[in-house]
């Protein structure tokens, strides 16, 4: 009789050995929204299916609200109207693109849209060709940031001579910060989000001890990346480069990113650039502020904030970073070097 | 040791192996799967050992295409009809974590398997 507890006891003890604890879960999907994809992996103990439909709902809120080409939208009211009061109120979350682009000296800046939408109309055409330069000129006027006036007390925003905000640089971090909030509300264990290419990993991963981040190779190699990030808790990383969206006339590249003093696409020798934050908003306006700046002015500017990294990289394949992330970076195409 | 030892012993064994092949069965490396989906809908699931070209769409009123081709363990999407044609100038991938995206026609061509070495890739 001993001997049978023993057998029993002993098969107890191998199965739980062998792991049948209550086990995490895991629920993934992709969406289509904000112009973009959205693909959703979370872990979680208890209904991570829930939790991502309260992602979903919050995206598509966002998504609705902040639309500038639905007419019902609020952005588009307030494109149209010209200011908050007439929108319908005032916005907690454009202001604070506001006073992120004041950072960047407006090298992120969130009245580009009238150029930029040249540029992308010319992209999506039959045959692309290069706008007229008194095309590029008019438009650029449109996008002086002293149409744009923000009363500091009142929160009210008023737009001048047909100032149009677009929040497609800054409204998938600000997305990406409001996930990790409902994630950190509702317990979930870790997950991945990738909005459209900006990538939030919370938590900490389920089978190692780090997470793997890898950065889109800007020109075609074997492996689609140049580089991974190995990191240990929750981040965001968001990179802007000139490879996604383009158009070429006479082997010249004419790439999305377009620089708010010229009208034109930035063109200071960096092909991508990559920002690794908590705070994805910031991310997500400081990679597009960073990339026209330019790698001596950008590092400069990366470097007076301790919430952000940054890695390079210029035409000739150098990489370049802040020294926070030096360790943490592994370059898996030889062609690129680190500096 | 008594006749009872060794029965335990013996059982204690096979069942331990029984055990470990099962749950390496369940948790080993088996070949990576590509994933094709369509509005965050899987319509097809193919090896990414085996070189095939599979055509996606071409079924609505707007014909809309994708021609995805996997060849030497790589995947890409060598022909379409959107308008803005960043699936086709997506690199190639192969490995378990990267995706091809046409956001025009909504499709989704992924890589899953376990042997991941990547947790996402940003862009």
């Amino acid at each position: 009789m001993k001997r049978i507890i023993t057998l029993v006891a002993l098969i107890g003890i191998m199965f739980s050995v062998t792991g049948c604890a209550k086990a995490t879960e895991v629920y993934s999907g992709t969406i289509f929204t904000m112009d973009t994809y959205v693909t959703m992996k979370i872990y979680s103990k208890d209904k991570p299916e829930e939790i991502y439909n309260k992602c979903v709902e919050k995206i598509n809120e966002l998504a609705e609200r902040y639309d500038v080409f639905s007419e019902d939208s609020y952005l588009n009211k307030l494109n149209t109207t010209g200011s908050t009061e007439k929108a319908g109120g005032i916005d907690s979350v454009i202001i604070n693109v506001l006073k992120l682009a004041k950072t960047t000296d407006y090298n992120f800046n969130p009245a580009i849209f009238p150029a930029s939408q040249i540029w992308e109309q010319e992209r999506v055409s039959e045959e692309p060709k290069v706008p007229e330069k008194a095309v590029i000129a008019a438009a650029l006027k449109k996008t002086s940031m002293n149409n744009v006036q923000y009363n500091e007390s009142t929160s009210e925003i008023i737009l001048k001579d047909g100032a149009k905000i677009d929040l497609g640089g800054a409204v998938k971090g600000y997305a990406t910060d409001e996930i990790n909030k409902i994630l950190e509300q509702s317990n979930a264990e870790s997950a991945v989000i990738d909005l459209g290419g900006n990538v939030l990993v919370y938590g900490k991963p389920v089978q190692s001890n780090n997470w793997t981040i890898a950065i889109r190779a800007p020109r075609d190699n074997s492996l689609g990346y140049f580089a991974t990030l190995s990191l240990a808790q929750t981040c965001s990383v968001v990179t802007s480069g000139d490879y996604e969206r383009y158009f070429e006339v006479d082997g010249v590249r004419y790439h999305h990113i377009i620089d708010p003093t010229t009208g034109y696409p930035s063109d200071t020798g960096l092909i991508s650039v990559t920002i690794i934050s908590k705070n994805s908003l910031k991310a997500d306006v400081y990679s597009t502020a960073v990339f026209v700046m330019g790698l001596e002015k950008g590092m400069a500017f990366v470097k007076n904030d301790n919430e952000v990294e940054a890695v390079f990289v210029t035409t000739d394949k150098k990489v370049y970073t802040t020294d926070g992330i030096k360790d943490k970076i592994f370059i898996e195409d030889k062609d690129y070097t680190l500096q | 040791m008594k006749k009872w030892d060794y029965i335990i012993f013996v059982f204690i064994a096979v069942l331990s192996v029984a055990c470990f092949v099962f749950v390496q069965s369940y948790t080993s490396e088996r070949g990576s799967v590509v994933v094709i989906e369509l509005n965050g809908q899987i319509v097809k699931q193919l090896s990414l050992n085996e070189d095939t070209s599979y055509v996606v769409g071409l079924m609505n009123e707007t014909e809309d295409y994708n021609e995805i081709v996997i060849k030497d363990g790589y995947v890409r999407v060598i022909e379409s009809n959107c308008r803005d044609q960043i699936c086709v100038n997506t690199p190639a991938i192969s490995q378990v974590g990267q995706s091809i995206i046409c956001l025009p026609h909504r499709l989704v061509v992924r890589i899953d398997g376990y042997n991941q070495k990547i947790d996402g890739v940003s862009r």
